[in-house]
């Protein structure tokens, strides 16, 4: 039985706005981040071959000492509390500056999980749930779309 | 229920064979590292029991509860106090006692890690130390890798000073009875030599050609380490129960109480403290967290051996080594206990020490009767301890202090390599235990 096209992720699909290119640099990749107030960007080849997603949680944490940005399951203590150090904007931009010309594939979170556009909308909205804010979707290792957050509350609120 | 009370081998076999066939085989999976240690090490175990090289009973005859409880109460101990943000206090503080000069942190940072792993164990040391230097280095802009090299070093220098310091000297107190006034006694003079010689070696390898510009220093000298101390309730209460625990250790003889009473008694007092207070739910939540916390590998991995061990000496291999070592030193005692010190250093750099250690314990033991009583062998306890613990620097895989330093380097970018690591590493290790044979030669033998 073909279940109903209602309770899958393609009938709240959207275009994202913008599509980087793995060798984009990475500060355009934030300058545009910025300009389209997203959450995070996809990632695919000039051919839509889906290469990853870049979240605006990575860039935060590409400005702060790379030890603090560790997530480390086995040894929780080595998560420093980086509370005692005092630097300031410029330091933080220098950070950010030794990375800047970084093509943005070298900045994918290899963990965003990734959505056909024949899953059900209830594994999309587990997914929000657990704090993703966008989701890929992906057909034959194509990117074809994205689920955000607002495109499921954009229903929600019957706006759309 | 009927309890096996004599064990009847398995097909008639000779059980000194049969013992040592499953010692090898579990020390060499061990050694594999195919399998995680506490699995092969409870599977030896087991296999004693079954192919009836000990009974159930003897097993658990074999398995030192003082040294477990020590090992559990220490890390339970240790794991409420390092959330309280007191060693990032310290490493911060003594950076900027030298005015964040790269060099000057190079030598403080190696002193506090070795002060530290005196008191607490070396894994739970670094992964405290590391990752504040990281945040110095990054900020002077100075290569971490000296740094880090050095306090893998001192980690292990440190944890010989004290019967809590390092695993091997948990295994020889607890084992043998020594008090943690004899570890300090007789081990801390010559610990603190090494360190010197530590501290000035790494200065002439590396510390003497670091820079860093005032700007970058100014940067560190804002640092505030107050604002490290995440929990100044808990603190006051990890310091209080801390200094109970030392004091316990360091009167145990007139209390009367073994050092595995005095873990756990700190653990319980520190977490009736810490849950005080608490709703029932909040308790057993913190509680859990704080158990999860223990090394279970490390527990289980204790227990499997001291039972492999038990089959082992039960069988008569033990004796049987003693008897051949003692031919081979020619019953010389001063012979016998630079042996026992240069063979275990060169081995805990290449193996894991604590098999070494927990196999050795129960062979110099029963040299007892040919060196004039349990007494007599004191001095090659501190040659065993010396040897095992400072020859863990020899290799990056000589103890796990090395392994989780490598592991955060490799984790921000900064590559550990084994040659490169044991290159500076293994010679350095040698002058270490050549200044401890110097120091027991001169006043144990």
């Amino acid at each position: 039985m073909k279940p109903d096209a209602d309770n899958l992720c393609r009938s709240v699909m959207s275009q994202p706005p913008v599509v980087l290119k793995p060798t984009d640099p990475l500060l355009a990749a934030l300058q545009a981040m910025v300009h389209h107030r997203l959450p995070a960007l996809p990632v695919a080849e000039d051919d839509g071959h889906y290469v990853g997603m870049l979240p605006r949680s990575r860039l935060i944490a590409l400005a702060m000492p790379r030890v603090l940005r560790l997530e480390d399951a086995q040894h929780p203590l080595s998560r420093l509390q980086g509370s005692f150090m005092q630097d300031t904007l410029a330091n933080l931009q220098e950070r950010i500056d030794a990375v800047a010309d970084d093509p943005v594939s070298r900045h994918i979170d290899p963990e965003v999980p990734v959505i056909g556009p024949d899953s059900t909308l209830m594994n999309a909205m587990l997914y929000l749930h657990r704090q993703r804010n966008i989701l890929p979707v992906v057909e034959h290792r194509q990117l074809i779309g994205i689920v955000s957050v607002w495109d499921v509350l954009a229903r929600l609120g019957r706006m759309r | 229920m009927m309890h096996a009370t004599t064990s009847t081998v398995l097909f008639g076999l000779d059980p000194l064979w049969l013992s040592t066939v499953v010692m090898i085989v579990t020390y060499g999976v061990i050694i594999s590292e195919r399998l995680n240690r506490s699995i092969i090490a409870l599977l030896g175990a087991m296999l004693m029991i079954m192919f009836g090289l000990l009974t159930q009973e003897q097993a658990v005859a074999g398995i030192d509860f003082n040294t477990i409880g020590l090992l559990v109460g220490m890390m339970i101990i240790v794991s409420i106090t390092r959330k309280c943000g007191i060693f990032e206090y310290l490493a911060i503080w003594s950076a900027k006692l030298v005015k964040a000069s790269p060099a000057g942190i190079l030598a403080m940072l190696a002193a506090v890690t070795a002060v530290v792993s005196a008191l607490l164990d070396n894994v739970t040391t670094v992964l405290l130390v590391v990752p504040v230097t990281l945040i110095i280095t990054e900020a002077l802009k100075v290569n971490p890798y000296p740094f880090l090299f050095s306090q893998i070093l001192a980690s292990n220098i440190g944890g010989t000073a004290t019967l809590i310091g390092d695993p091997p000297n948990i295994l020889i107190g607890g084992q043998v009875g020594l008090t943690f006034n004899d570890f300090v006694l007789n081990l801390a003079p010559v610990v603190v030599v090494i360190l010197v010689v530590h501290v000035v070696s790494m200065h002439l390898i590396w510390g003497r050609r670091l820079r860093a510009s005032p700007e970058l220093r100014a940067r560190v000298m804002q640092f505030d380490e107050r604002q490290a101390i995440s929990d100044p309730r808990l603190l006051r209460l990890a310091t209080l129960v801390l200094a109970l625990v030392m004091s316990a250790f360091v009167m145990a003889r007139t209390l009367g109480l073994d050092s595995g009473t005095i873990g756990i008694a700190g653990a319980a007092l520190l977490l009736m403290l810490d849950n005080l207070g608490k709703s029932a739910e909040e308790q057993s939540a913190a509680v859990v967290k704080v158990f999860n916390e223990v090394e279970w590998i490390t527990i289980f991995f204790f227990v499997g051996l001291f039972i492999v061990i038990a089959g082992v000496e039960h069988a008569g291999l033990l004796q049987l080594l003693a008897d051949r070592l003692l031919a081979a030193t020619g019953g010389d005692f001063t012979r016998t206990g630079m042996s026992v010190l240069w063979a275990s250093a060169v081995l805990s750099a290449i193996v894991d020490n604590i098999p070494f250690v927990a196999t050795m314990i129960p062979l110099i033991k029963s040299m007892a009767p040919a060196f004039g009583g349990s007494d007599a062998l004191v001095p090659l306890w501190w040659c065993l301890s010396l040897g095992a613990c400072l020859g863990g620097n020899g290799t990056l895989i000589g103890a796990s202090a090395n392994l989780t330093v490598a592991g955060i380097a490799e984790r921000n970018g900064i590559p550990f390599h084994f040659a490169r690591y044991t290159m500076i590493a293994f010679p350095l290790m040698l002058g270490h235990v050549a200044i401890a044979c110097l120091y027991v030669g001169w006043r144990f033998f």
